[in-house]
C-alpha cells in the first residue's frame, strides 16, 4: 500500500513539473519579447526593461528555467499587471469562491445522479430509464455558457426568482471574511438571512454545472446500481424482507459511488473548464474569473498561474482518491498492496 | 430476479430508437448548411441594416435580426462551416495522431508502451480551457489557436483506447495465425489490426465532433477564437450577451444549434455503436 502511494506521489509530481515546463514555454519560450508578454499590452519601455531584469528575461533560457522553478517552488508565480499584487495573493483572495462553488455543485450532483440512477434502474429499459437516459444526454449537449445565460434569463428576467449573479446580494453587507466560504461565515456569523442570500445567488451557477455533468454520473451509477441488484448479499437483504429503502441506501449506495468517484477524477479538466465558464457567465469572483478578466487586459502572469494551480488541484484530487477508496470500498486495498 | 437475469445486455444502455431519425435530419440540415449556405440564408450575413436593429423572428427573419440589423438565421446558417468546421477538424487531427500513437505503444508493449502512456495519463489532467487561454495568450487569439489547443487536449482518449483494442486484437487467433507465418509487424498493424480499429475510432469520432464543437463554441464565446463579424456560433452568442434580457431569439437559436448538433452527434454515436459486431 505504501509503495503504491509512494508511486502515485512521484507521479503527481511528475505531472505538476511538466506542466511547469509548458508554462515555461509558453510564457517564456513561445512569445517574441517575454518581458514585454509578462508586462501587458499597455506598459512602457521602463515598466517592460524593469521586468526584463527582475525576471533575469535577458539570460540564457536553461538559467532562465531554473530560477522559474525556484521561484514556483518558493510560491512565487508571478506578478499581476491589472491588481498590482502578487498572483500568490489573488489566488488566495479568489480560491475561496471557486472552491464553494465545486463542492456545492459536486455534492448536488452526486445526490442528483444517485436519484436519477436509482430511478432508472428499476426498470432498466422501461420509460422512466430512457426519459432520464434521453435528458441526461441533452443536458450534455447544452453548452455551459449557453444554459447559464438561459437560467439567467428564466430565472432572473423572466420569473424574477433568482439573482442575475455576483457571489452575495449587493444591498446587504456580507458577514466578516473567516474561512472566504459565504455559507460557512454567514452561518459562523449567526445571520440565516446571509446565509440564504448567499444560497440563492449559488443556485443557477452550480444548477448550471450539475446538469452539464449529470449524465456521465447518472449512467455510470445506474450501470453500478444495475449490476449490484443482482448480487448476493442485496439478495440477502431482500429475503430478510429489508425495505427497497434501506437495501438501496444501506447496501448498495456505497458499492455504486465508487464509478462515479473514479469518473470524477477523470472529469477533473472538464469541471474545471466549465467552472471558469461559469464564473464568467456568472460574475462568479472566483479564481476562473480573475484569470479571464486579467487575459482580456492581456496580463497573463495570472492564466500561466491559473493553468498551474489547476493542475495541482488535479493531482491533489487523484491522490486523494487514492486514499479515499479503501476507505469507501474496502475491497480496494488488496488490489493497491 | 435470478442471478442469471445479469446479462451484459442489460446493462448496454437502449439506443435511442426514436430519435435516429430525427438525428439524421439535423445531420442533414447541418451537410446543407456546410456546403450551399447561399442557397440556404436569406440574407447577407454580414451586411450592417441598422433599420433592422433586434427585431423579434418574423417571417422575414425566422430566428430574428441582431444589433446590427442582421438576419440572425442567414449568420447561423453561414456559421455552421466555422464551428463545424473547426470541431471536425480537430476530432480528426486527433484521431490520426492519436490511431497512430496509440497503436505504437500498443504493438511495442513493455517498457515503451509504459512510458508512452504515462505521458497520455499527463494530458488528461490537463484543464482544455486553461490550456486554450495560456495558448491564445501566447500564440495569439484566433479559430487557429483554438483549433491548436483543443487537439492537444483531443487526442489522447484516441491513444488509450486504440492502444487498448490492439492489445486485445493482439492475442486474437488470426494475428497469431499472422505472426506464425512470419507477417511483419508492420503489416500485421496495418492489415491485421488497423481495420477492426476503425470501428471503434468511428463511434468515438462521431460522439466527439458534438463535443469539439461545444468546446470550440465556449472558446468562442470566451472571445478566444474567431473575431466579429465572422458568424462563429459561440461568437454569436457572445455577441447576444448585452442584449439578452430583451432579446432572446439572438441567445435562443444560435445555442439551440449547437446543442441539437451536439445531441445529434451523440445519438449517431450510440447508433453506431450498437451496430457493431462483438
Amino acid at each position: 500500500m505504501v509503495g503504491f502511494l509512494l508511486r502515485r506521489l512521484v507521479w503527481g509530481l511528475l505531472v505538476l513539473l511538466s506542466v511547469a515546463v509548458i508554462t515555461f514555454i509558453l510564457s517564456r519560450v513561445v512569445p517574441a519579447d517575454p518581458a514585454a508578454f509578462l508586462a501587458g499590452q499597455n506598459a512602457s519601455e521602463a515598466t517592460v526593461q524593469r521586468i526584463r531584469v527582475e525576471h533575469g528575461l535577458d539570460r540564457p533560457l536553461p538559467a532562465q528555467f531554473v530560477s522559474y522553478m525556484a521561484g514556483l517552488a518558493r510560491g512565487d508565480l508571478g506578478e499581476s499587471i491589472r491588481t498590482r499584487r502578487s498572483v500568490s495573493a489573488d489566488l488566495a483572495q479568489y480560491l475561496p469562491a471557486t472552491l464553494e462553488l465545486l463542492f456545492v455543485s459536486f455534492v448536488f450532483y452526486l445526490a442528483i445522479s444517485f436519484f436519477l440512477a436509482a430511478l432508472a434502474a428499476r426498470r432498466p429499459g422501461g420509460a422512466v430509464d430512457g426519459v432520464i437516459r434521453l435528458l441526461t444526454m441533452v443536458g450534455t449537449g447544452i453548452p455551459v455558457f449557453w444554459l447559464g445565460m438561459t437560467l439567467q434569463f428564466v430565472f432572473f428576467y423572466k420569473l424574477h426568482w433568482l439573482p442575475l449573479d455576483a457571489r452575495f446580494p449587493i444591498r446587504e453587507s456580507a458577514p466578516p471574511v473567516v474561512t472566504g466560504f459565504l455559507l460557512v461565515d454567514s452561518l459562523l456569523a449567526g445571520s440565516l438571512t446571509a446565509f440564504f442570500g448567499s444560497l440563492q445567488h449559488l443556485a443557477l451557477p452550480a444548477a448550471t454545472i450539475v446538469i452539464n455533468l449529470l449524465a456521465v454520473g447518472t449512467r455510470l451509477t445506474r450501470a453500478a446500481l444495475i449490476r449490484e441488484q443482482d448480487r448476493l448479499y442485496v439478495r440477502t437483504a431482500r429475503g430478510k424482507g429489508l425495505s427497497p429503502r434501506r437495501i438501496l441506501f444501506k447496501h448498495m449506495l456505497r458499492n455504486a459511488l465508487s464509478p462515479i468517484l473514479t469518473a470524477t477524477t477523470m472529469q477533473f479538466g472538464y469541471m474545471i473548464s466549465w467552472v471558469i465558464l461559469v464564473e464568467v457567465i456568472f460574475d462568479w469572483p472566483g479564481i476562473g474569473l480573475y484569470a479571464y478578466q486579467s487575459f482580456q487586459v492581456f496580463d497573463y502572469s495570472p492564466v500561466i498561474a491559473l493553468a498551474l494551480v489547476s493542475t495541482a488541484g488535479f493531482v491533489i484530487i487523484n491522490l486523494a482518491m487514492d486514499l479515499i477508496y479503501p476507505i469507501i470500498d474496502p475491497r480496494v486495498q488488496s488490489v493497491g498492496a | 430476479m435470478s442471478v442469471s437475469a445479469a446479462s451484459p445486455r442489460r446493462l448496454k444502455a437502449q439506443p435511442v430508437g426514436v430519435l435516429l431519425p430525427l438525428a439524421l435530419v439535423v445531420l442533414a440540415i447541418l451537410v446543407a448548411f456546410t456546403l450551399v449556405p447561399g442557397l440556404i440564408a436569406p440574407h447577407n450575413p454580414i451586411a450592417l441594416a441598422m433599420s433592422d436593429r433586434l427585431k423579434p423572428p418574423s417571417l422575414l427573419h425566422p430566428f430574428g435580426t441582431d444589433e446590427g440589423g442582421r438576419d440572425v438565421f442567414s449568420r447561423v446558417v453561414f456559421g455552421a462551416r466555422y464551428s463545424l468546421g473547426v470541431a471536425i477538424a480537430i476530432v480528426f487531427v486527433s484521431a490520426l495522431f492519436g490511431v497512430l500513437y496509440g497503436a505504437l505503444s500498443g504493438m511495442a508493449g513493455g517498457r515503451l508502451d509504459n512510458l508512452m502512456m504515462r505521458i497520455v495519463d499527463l494530458f488528461f489532467g490537463f484543464p482544455a480551457l486553461v490550456l486554450a487561454l495560456a495558448i491564445a495568450a501566447s500564440m495569439g487569439r484566433g479559430l487557429g489557436s483554438v483549433a491548436l489547443s483543443l487537439s492537444l487536449i483531443w487526442w489522447p482518449g484516441y491513444a488509450r483506447l486504440v492502444r487498448g483494442e490492439v492489445l486485445r486484437l493482439r492475442e486474437r487467433p488470426h494475428v497469431e495465425a499472422a505472426r506464425a507465418l512470419g507477417v511483419s509487424r508492420f503489416v500485421i498493424l496495418l492489415r491485421h489490426i488497423i481495420p477492426f480499429v476503425v470501428q471503434e475510432v468511428n463511434v468515438r469520432i462521431t460522439t466527439d465532433i458534438g463535443y469539439a464543437l461545444v468546446a470550440v463554441t465556449a472558446l468562442s464565446f470566451l472571445g478566444l477564437g474567431a473575431n466579429s463579424p465572422t458568424p462563429e456560433w459561440g461568437l454569436l452568442i457572445r455577441d447576444s450577451r448585452p442584449y439578452f434580457g430583451s432579446a432572446w431569439w439572438y441567445l435562443v437559436f444560435p445555442g439551440a444549434m449547437i446543442m441539437m448538433t451536439a445531441t445529434a452527434s451523440s445519438i449517431i454515436g450510440d447508433a453506431l455503436a450498437s451496430r457493431r459486431p462483438g
